[in-house]
């Protein structure tokens, strides 16, 4: 009989550790297996027994509650006040569509018999026994787009790179997850670290290339010891290193750490920093795919990117663009955040509506306030009202309103939200984070913020509307990446969607 | 006179050969592939507004002003970082682009003074104007317009307030100079540039100015443009302090230098520069500058002012009565390196015409005269084989006795940036010179040799290409004497040549001479450059040869990416050399015993040339305290201080009745001279410098001379007045006459060189447009001769008394002596010599870093203060020579190269012991016997050494004693000396010269 308690940094927030040690000190001869989150965070810290019919939940589990759950005979399914039932019988989670997610939450992250067990490597091993065109073709053809946040198609991408000559290439694995409210990166390199390096194994493969770095931020310390533990047990298994799983392929990973700026999560920024170098963009072209890390051809996709490829491998193209609608393809791991009662990872295939994001998964806000407003896509995503809550969450529908996926985050307020704060901290974070090379982004954000200001205070309303108007299209036109050319998007939204917030009187 | 202004079309030319043909405002343009859409059209004069791109740099895509739109195409993309691509449709204009340059200049405006201290310096204002914007709509809340100015740099200003984050500055740094002294601090709207946190002098700056160059505004300013106001008229010349011989604007405002900026067009620099050429040109109006003659009857008299008639007259009167007294022979004169061409022409024209005979010699004697001998005996002719841009295509540099960052630091900007793509670096040298590991930079062997083991060196290298394999056959086949090179190929195989014989000597592991060896010889493109570390040696020649025989066994003459490279010293090394400055040559290094040559000069300048070589400076020295010698005339050269052997140059001097200093400043010889003609500044010149690369540059007048005359003027008032009557009309016609008696010149011509800019010698009929590169279908001479190459180590050894090896060098603020250098604002980083020990001497003698120490040598001693430091290796100590008081000649002895007589300035016997006072003490040691006739029989016994290995060596002395020897040293050996002191060879020698007698 095994324990799952949540090695996930979001159940550890919460006490998970607390939990484990109370349960392993009063129940010691019991297997506590520290898992990943399955993503329900409002359960966490989020307990499952294992059982002859599958896991029974308790949560959210203090460590309180450990005493009483012992008393309740939790270990043969006992009654209690905090028990779910079975999880798999949990409508939240069984609703879902998890692919990329699929064994988050489920395996223990660092077994690799485990991860075999649940589906992994089958994807390596096919494509280890393709043609690296074959490999290419495949993810072409599930319609995989970068999860980071541009949709660029998966299989172009790394076409271009296959393409090139070079003798050495690289992958590199963007797990800069900056965007406020959002973690799904984090909680997959938690939870089922070996599927990222599964995927980034196939992507060398298919271009030619022999080393991956994965650029994870300073801010997820367990994210980082999690995944160098899994790369060394791949290393230790044959996996990663001059032979991969007995073939003549070679391939290792490195892990670079970033040092607190957003902007490297822009590609070029990043790959300044994995230099060791300042993280300031570059002008492309040249494409990383063409001229990337030390001037070398390099893929560069984020970590559900590069995590979903086994699951394609495996199960085929058709299986994954069966999901979605138009040009979105497959699933998206939707992350609900921000004001809101059940936030957590929703994985589902495009085409759900935000309203169904927000108020049948999320349940509203956590305040019971009314919804008023929800920025989808990081700081740079656009602020929708109510009114657009039919949107489908897809990349074409949610650009033709105005707005943009960005990495699947969605961040709810309640009617307490100021927009016109909101749009001035759009501009003061562009300003804190913009890597200062570029005009606009440079001095423009700081301007924008300023000017914001002058409006929110009354002073000459329209005429500061209108500069501020100008200068988002100077901003969106001349920046020289999506940092300033994106800031502008929540200014706007705002303006546009909530304009009785900008009218120079405080609500 | 009008500025001068070089276009600036924002990206680097591209060196594609493909063309595109594309599109720009419905013209059709082709330019070379990889163009900029940016150059594209500035090139084909349609206007793109910029900021922070400039040719000189990568694209960088920062201001973005730049942006264009292109049919089929989203966005606004910078043209600057946008190639050309065929058949694309590009629009500079449109109302969008209109509108995102009005609001990024209004940005900028928005953090931009609104009167900058500069003017029109400064771009932004100018291009708001452009794009039609001149104030800003923002409020401004946060601004730098508060930022404190760094005034820290004595010769520019870093004003924050008027940055406008562009980085040209930052970039400048890196991708031209290569030092990585500046930075970007902080992100976002606090992103500024920094000195990396610290002042500009505090920083790892080095004043190159290529950052001031760079900057688009007012911020990074010369402060003379603040003090001295914006420059009204601009002329073209030539830097003249090192032999990288970087072309200048020379910006004025009336009479004064306002700044001087590094001309992009400029062949040797291509705009870059380094502090002293671009910054430290004061001393030229210093206040130490001589600018009437004077003259005294006794060196203990006080100096006269007197007309520039009664001076000439004086040294006039005073060398024609030593003539009367003690023969034609009796006085000579010294040329100088650091002036034109046309100076240095006519002051040996002088000697040879007006004096009567050939001792006329060159301050040169004491830095490159091996080179001269060396490449001249296995190429045939005396010059390096490529110019500078050739470094770009090297695989692996070999970089032997030089120290480019700080003696030839714009050339060391272009290796650097050689290395940073991909070139490997070899480097022979005894310190741990900053190339050996830099920001950018690690060379892939450092052979740290002992001081005057170059030669050991040289061919244990050779050995190893002999012995494994590594001769370019092909090459040596094709290309060189093969009598020649089976003769080489036996003896550098001798086991005694291999890397593991001379491990001891050299101190250099065998294996890692091993290692480098094949680096080199598998190299696509290998070259070598070498300095003084290789001329100043007792065989220097030796060693050059030894660097040429291995560019031929390896097959890397005649390409680019090749060749065999001496950085030269002075700025007109190569020049004075060309010049027929040396007493066995005449111009274009035609040996003066030659009949044809010397009619030539005959027939042109209306006499009879003596057909015996002259007296080397040492011989001069020799033969003045004996008597023999009593009159000289010495240009631009201050011997007291820079030669070596100080006691002996002093006891020289001071035995002659007739001293002729020509200098802007009274210096260490002036103490001893007779007649002080005041010189000019190279500001006030109108002739030519050579540079290293052979490239005949223009050095034009900015000012008037501030003593009234040119200097080639006196020199011929004084020829005149001795009874030869010279005079030209200006430096043109001088040069006409150097172009007239000399084959290599013939092409060449003040009005030529105004069209082209530079011309690198030879030109002439058959290389009209001059000769980048040397050798390439053939040797100067026919075929490549390999020469034998023994190594004799240097009788100057570490002993019991002086057990450690001193060697010497320069620092980049500091140039030579310090006679320029040291009346400039430079000092601020170099204001004494220092003693650089190694850790373990030092406390072996209980010597502490900083404190005082005596360094003394079997001939004098001088105090300095002492360094620590792991830059130098055990058993050698190393100093400059930038201060009178220093003294490092004091020590230095009169041993030297054994074919050309270069001083061995690099190798010292010395002791170190601490020392209680402060500079000063220098010893007069008392020079007694018969200086010359020691000097004769050791001068013979090392030449003789030296040709030992060959076939008939009698013969060999024989001839060179009578190539390079006056005949009255040749005949004091004969007579004067003591056979029992002779080796054997000059024994049978002497009997040779006798019978030809």
């Amino acid at each position: 009989m095994r324990l799952f308690i949540p090695g996930d940094s979001a159940a550890i927030s919460v006490g998970a550790d607390e939990v484990a040690a109370a349960f392993a000190e009063l129940l010691p001869d019991i297997e506590i297996v520290r898992n990943g989150s399955r993503g329900a965070l409002w359960l966490e810290t989020l307990v499952e027994v294992e059982s002859p019919t599958g896991r029974i939940a308790y949560g959210p589990v203090g460590p309180e509650d450990v005493l009483s759950l012992i008393a309740a005979d939790f270990l043969q399914g006992g009654a209690h006040p905090l028990s779910l039932g079975k999880s798999d019988e949990i409508t939240w989670l069984a609703s879902q569509d998890r692919v990329t997610f699929a064994r988050v939450g489920i395996i223990d992250p660092l077994s690799l018999d485990d991860y075999r067990a649940h589906g992994g490597l089958i994807g390596l091993h096919k494509a280890l026994m393709l043609e690296k065109d074959s490999i290419i073709d495949e993810v072409a053809e599930s319609g995989l787009r970068g999860r980071g946040g541009a949709g660029f198609p998966a299989g172009i991408k790394w076409r271009a790179v296959s393409q090139t000559t070079s003798v050495e290439k690289y992958i590199c694995c963007n797990a800069d997850e900056g965007d406020s409210g959002t973690f799904a990166d984090r909680m997959l390199i938690e939870g089922d670290p070996f599927t990222l390096i599964e995927g980034m194994t196939i992507a060398a493969i298919a271009v030619g290339a022999t080393q991956g770095y994965v650029y994870i931020r300073s801010e997820y310390p367990y994210a980082i010891s999690t995944l160098q533990k899994a790369i060394d047990i791949a290393r230790n298994s044959d996996w990663l290193g001059n032979r991969v799983l007995g073939t003549p392929h070679s391939f290792d990973i490195q892990i670079r750490v970033g040092a607190g700026s957003y902007v490297c999560g822009e590609e070029t920024a990043m790959l300044e920093s994995i230099e060791g170098k300042r993280g300031v963009v570059r002008s492309k072209p040249p494409f990383p795919a063409i001229e990337g890390l030390f001037g070398l051809p390099t893929v560069i996709n984020n970590v559900l990117t590069l995590s979903t490829v086994p699951m394609i491998l495996a199960q085929g193209a058709d299986f994954y663009k069966a999901r979605g609608v138009g040009r979105s393809m497959g699933t998206q791991v939707f992350q609900l955040a921000g004001n809101i009662a059940r936030g957590g990872i929703v994985e589902c295939a495009f085409g759900i509506s935000l309203d169904e994001l927000v108020n049948t998964y999320g349940g509203g806000t956590l305040t019971g306030r009314p919804v008023r407003a929800v920025q989808i896509g990081g700081p740079l995503g656009a602020y929708f009202s109510t009114a657009q809550f039919e949107t489908s969450m897809d990349y074409e529908s949610l650009i033709a309103a105005g707005g943009m996926l960005g990495h699947g985050g969605i961040v709810v307020f309640d009617d307490t939200v100021d927009l016109a704060m909101q749009a001035k901290f759009a501009m003061e974070f562009c300003a804190l984070e913009s890597c200062g090379k570029c005009t606009p982004c440079r001095i423009g954000s700081t301007r924008g913020a300023e000017t914001i200001d002058l409006i929110i205070k009354g002073v000459s309303v329209d005429e500061n509307k209108k500069l501020l108007l100008d200068l988002c299209e100077v901003m969106t036109d001349g920046s020289l990446c999506a940092m300033g050319g994106l800031t502008p998007l929540p200014v706007k939204s705002a303006m546009i969607n909530f304009p009785s917030d900008f009218n120079g009187a405080r609500r | 006179m009008t500025m001068i202004f070089e276009s600036d079309f924002g990206t680097p030319a591209s060196h594609s050969t493909d063309e595109v043909i594309l599109e720009i405002d419905g013209r059709s343009i082709t330019v070379p592939a990889e163009t900029s859409i940016m150059r594209a059209a500035l090139e084909a004069g349609i206007d793109i507004p910029k900021l922070c791109s400039t040719d000189r740099l990568k694209a960088f895509g920062s201001c973005r002003l730049c942006v264009i739109e292109v049919d089929g195409r989203n966005g606004t993309p910078s043209s600057c970082t946008t190639p050309v691509t065929q058949g694309m449709k590009v629009s500079t204009q449109s109302e969008r682009l209109d509108r995102i340059r009005k609001g990024v200049m209004e940005l900028y405006l928005s953090d931009h003074p609104e009167h900058c201290a500069t003017g029109d310096e400064c771009e932004v204002h100018g291009v708001a104007r452009k794009v039609g914007v001149t104030s800003s709509r923002y409020a401004s809340v946060d601004t730098h317009l508060g930022l404190k100015k760094d005034e820290s740099n004595p010769y520019f200003t870093f004003d924050s307030t008027e940055c406008i984050v562009c980085n040209r500055c930052v970039r400048a740094c890196d991708e031209v100079q290569g030092t990585f002294a500046l930075t970007i601090e902080n992100r976002g709207f606090e992103a500024r540039v920094s000195s990396s946190g610290t002042s500009f002098i505090e920083s790892e700056c080095v004043s190159c100015g290529a950052c001031v160059q760079a900057c688009p505004t007012g911020a990074l300013t010369e402060k003379t443009l603040l003090t001295i106001g914006s420059p009204t008229s601009s002329v073209i010349t030539t830097c003249a302090y090192c032999g990288v011989g970087c072309s200048f604007k020379a910006e004025m405002r009336g009479e004064e230098v306002v700044r001087m900026v590094p001309l992009k067009a400029g062949g040797a620099n291509e705009g870059h520069s380094c502090v002293k050429g671009r910054f430290a040109y004061g001393y030229a109006t210093h206040s130490d500058r001589i600018t009437k003659p004077m003259i005294r009857n006794a060196i203990t008299d006080p100096w006269r002012e007197v007309s520039w008639s009664e001076a000439i007259f004086f040294a006039a009167d005073g060398l024609k009565r030593i003539q009367s007294e003690s023969g034609v022979n009796a006085i000579g004169g010294i040329t100088s390196s650091r002036c034109t061409n046309e100076e240095v022409f006519v002051v040996q024209k002088m000697v040879r015409a007006a004096f009567g005979n050939n001792n006329v010699d060159t301050c040169a004697r004491v830095c490159h005269s091996p080179t001269g001998y060396g490449l001249g005996q296995v190429f045939g002719t005396s010059a390096g084989t490529q110019d500078f841009e050739s470094v770009e295509h090297s695989d692996v540099i070999m970089l032997i006795g030089a120290n480019p960052t700080a003696a030839h630091p714009v050339f060391a900007s272009r290796m650097k940036q050689a290395i940073r793509r991909g070139a490997q670096l070899i480097v022979i040298d005894p310190r741990v010179i900053p190339l050996v590991r830099t920001p950018g930079v690690v060379a892939a062997h450092h052979l740290q040799l002992m001081p005057g083991t170059n030669v050991a060196v040289i061919n244990a290298l050779a050995h190893v290409i002999a012995t494994d394999g590594l001769i370019s056959r092909e090459f040596v086949e094709a290309r060189c004497d093969a009598q020649s090179f089976k003769e080489w190929e036996d003896f550098i195989s001798l086991p005694e040549n291999s890397p593991e014989a001379l491990e001891e000597s050299s101190r250099v592991p065998a294996a890692q001479i091993r290692a480098a060896a094949h680096l080199f010889a598998s190299a696509k493109n290998g070259s070598i450059y070498y300095g003084l570390g290789v001329t100043e040696h007792s065989q220097g020649s030796t060693m050059v040869m030894g660097i040429a025989n291995l560019a031929m066994a390896t097959g890397n003459i005649g390409r680019k990416g090749v060749g065999v490279n001496p950085l030269r010293g002075q700025n007109n090394v190569q020049g004075s050399c060309d010049m027929g400055s040396f007493p066995h040559e005449l111009s274009g290094y035609r040996h003066i015993s030659n009949p044809d040559t010397r009619k030539i000069f005959n027939d042109a300048w209306g006499i009879e040339l003596q057909s015996e070589p002259g007296m080397r400076i040492p011989n001069m020295f020799d033969a003045a305290i004996v008597g023999e010698y009593r009159g000289l005339y010495v240009q631009g050269e201050d011997i007291a201080q820079s030669d070596p052997n100080t006691s002996h140059v002093h006891a020289a001097l001071r035995a002659m009745e007739m001293v002729i200093v020509q200098d802007l400043f009274l210096n260490e010889t002036s103490k001893f001279a007779h007649v002080f003609l005041p010189g000019t500044s190279f500001l006030e010149k109108d002739g030519t410098f050579t540079n290293a690369e052979r490239r005949i540059n223009r050095v034009r007048p900015v000012m008037k001379s501030k003593t009234g005359k040119s200097e080639f003027e006196v020199t011929c008032d004084l020829a005149t007045a001795m009874g030869y009557p010279m005079s030209y009309e200006n430096g043109a016609a001088i040069m006409d006459e150097i172009a007239a008696t000399t084959p290599t010149f013939a092409g060449v011509s003040f009005a030529k060189l105004d069209e082209c800019g530079s011309i690198q010698w030879p030109c002439n009929e058959a290389m009209p447009e001059g000769t980048p590169m040397m050798h390439v279908e053939k040797f100067v001479r026919g075929e490549g001769r390999f020469m034998k190459t023994p190594y004799v180590p240097t009788d100057e050894k570490a002993t019991r008394k002086y057990p450690l090896l001193l060697t010497t060098g320069r620092v980049l603020s500091q140039y030579n002596v310090g006679a320029q250098t040291r009346r400039t604002s430079n000092n601020i980083w170099h204001t004494e010599d220092i003693l650089d020990v190694h850790e373990s001497d030092a406390e072996l003698r209980g010597i502490a870093d900083g404190s005082w120490v005596k360094l003394s040598s079997r001939v004098g001693e001088t105090i300095l203060k002492a360094r620590i430091t792991e830059e130098v290796p055990a058993g050698v100590v190393y100093t400059t020579f930038h201060f009178p008081e220093s003294g490092a000649n004091v020590i230095t002895t009169d041993f030297s190269d054994w074919a050309t007589n270069c001083p061995e300035y690099k190798v010292t016997a010395v002791e170190i012991a601490p020392s209680i006072k402060g500079p000063g003490a220098m010893i007069e040691t008392h020079i007694g016997g018969d200086p010359q006739l020691n000097s004769i029989v050791r001068m013979a016994n090392q030449i003789a050494a030296n040709f030992l290995a060959t076939d008939a060596p009698e013969i060999k002395v024989a001839h060179h004693i009578e190539q390079f020897w006056t005949p009255v040293m040749i005949e004091r050996l004969q007579n004067d000396v003591d056979h029992s002191l002779l080796s054997p060879v000059v024994v049978r020698a002497i009997q040779i010269t006798s019978v030809a007698n």
